[in-house]
């Protein structure tokens, strides 16, 4: 692989993302005792509910879960039946393991481990009228592994670190963009332009690395997190990740914790995004 | 954790600011370890004799939290408020 960055290709994008976000996160999550060992976890991050049960014992978590699109937006209503277009399945595993005694410093760790696999139903015209319809059904799949250590001296004012990581890799199908087909009239009135996806669905495998090192300094209510994310994009309807495109994002992020309410946190993060080789879809301003 | 007969209940909450992690020990073994996001409790039987309770708590700035101690039949339920201190606070005391 041959990584060149040119800083007069370079585009800078600053932007000032301002994201109030409660430390519970931002999506709602819902978790029941089923019996001693089994819960129930339903954690809905819009558009999708992700359902299923999740197995707890010692420092161990195993889920399997189901992944719905909303059909209900207003009410939160995914459903599951002949007509559902897409839906995904995962299997999470991750490690918990905390290293505190009474006295000393305090530390612990999370490992984690996801693989979701999913099918969904795309339409599209390819001669550009509604009577010649073609409907496939495209598998998409994805695989993780995440880590996140947390260490603090056990004194007051000391720095309170939690340097984590993240390696995806993703392919995921989507949807050709529309093409607008011109449909010529014979009574001389102006002609009508159809939008209709002509294309068949595309994918591009990508595999992200990503680490973030928040920091807390031990006095004050700001902390601090720079995050560094490097996504390698593969050409079109290929499986590897390397030939076609790389992109580069730094972020920088300053949260301020304010008295009231509790365990809330508002976050700013000024950032800059660059390609590195190659060509993708997120040029411009973001 | 014995069979003390002593029933015995702690609980942590945040009230105010940021709490990331509550610890809590009886004689030194971990019965409580969790987020500051939500209340954190545990109930059991205390040994006999002489029982040390320590919590720790790990948070932003001086961020505050309560600490309830209930020793049904035996003492009145306690309960108490404190402030971390540059991001920390531990407390210890016999039962």
């Amino acid at each position: 692989m041959n990584m060149k960055c040119s800083f007069k290709k370079i585009k800078w994008l600053l932007f000032l993302s301002i994201s109030i976000c409660c430390v519970w996160g931002y999506g709602q999550e819902s978790n029941f005792k089923i019996s001693p060992y089994f819960n129930g976890l339903a954690i809905l991050k819009e558009p999708f509910l992700e359902i299923g049960p999740e197995f707890e014992k010692d420092n161990l978590i195993i889920r399997t879960l189901i992944r719905l699109s909303v059909a209900d937006k207003k009410n939160s209503i995914a459903l599951i039946d002949k007509n559902t277009a897409s839906w995904t399945s995962i299997l999470e595993a991750e490690l918990k393991k905390d290293l505190t005694k009474e006295t000393g410093p305090i530390k612990s760790f999370n490992l984690g481990l996801r693989l979701e696999w999913g099918i969904e139903k795309f339409t599209y015209y390819p001669a550009g009228n509604s009577e010649n319809k073609v409907e496939t059904w495209k598998n998409a799949f994805a695989f993780e592994v995440k880590g996140v250590w947390y260490q603090m001296q056990g004194k007051s004012f000391d720095p309170q670190w939690a340097p984590q990581f993240k390696i995806r890799y993703g392919r995921i199908w989507k949807k050709s963009d529309e093409t607008g087909i011109v449909i010529p009239t014979t009574d001389g009135s102006p002609y009508i332009v159809n939008n209709m996806i002509i294309d068949p669905p595309v994918t591009s495998p990508v595999l992200t690395f990503a680490f973030a090192l928040p920091y807390y300094p031990g006095e004050n209510k700001y902390s601090f997190c720079p995050a560094l994310y490097y996504n390698f994009i593969g050409e079109k309807n290929s499986n590897t990740p390397f030939r076609n495109s790389g992109r580069l994002r730094l972020e920088t992020w300053t949260f301020f914790y304010p008295t009231n309410p509790a365990n809330f946190r508002i976050g700013v993060a000024p950032y800059i995004s660059f390609r590195t080789h190659g060509t993708d879809d997120a040029d411009g301003f973001l | 954790m014995g069979n003390g007969g002593r029933n015995f209940k702690v609980g942590l909450k945040s009230i105010e600011g940021t709490i990331n992690l509550f610890y809590a020990f009886i004689n030194g073994k971990k019965i409580i370890s969790g987020t500051g996001l939500e209340p954190q409790q545990w109930s059991g039987e205390l040994p006999e004799g002489e029982t040390r309770l320590k919590v720790r708590v790990t948070g932003i700035d001086e961020a505050k939290y309560t600490l309830t101690v209930e020793l049904p039949g035996t003492a009145n339920n306690k309960q108490f408020t404190f402030s971390l201190k540059g991001g920390y606070h531990e407390y210890e005391m016999q039962l």
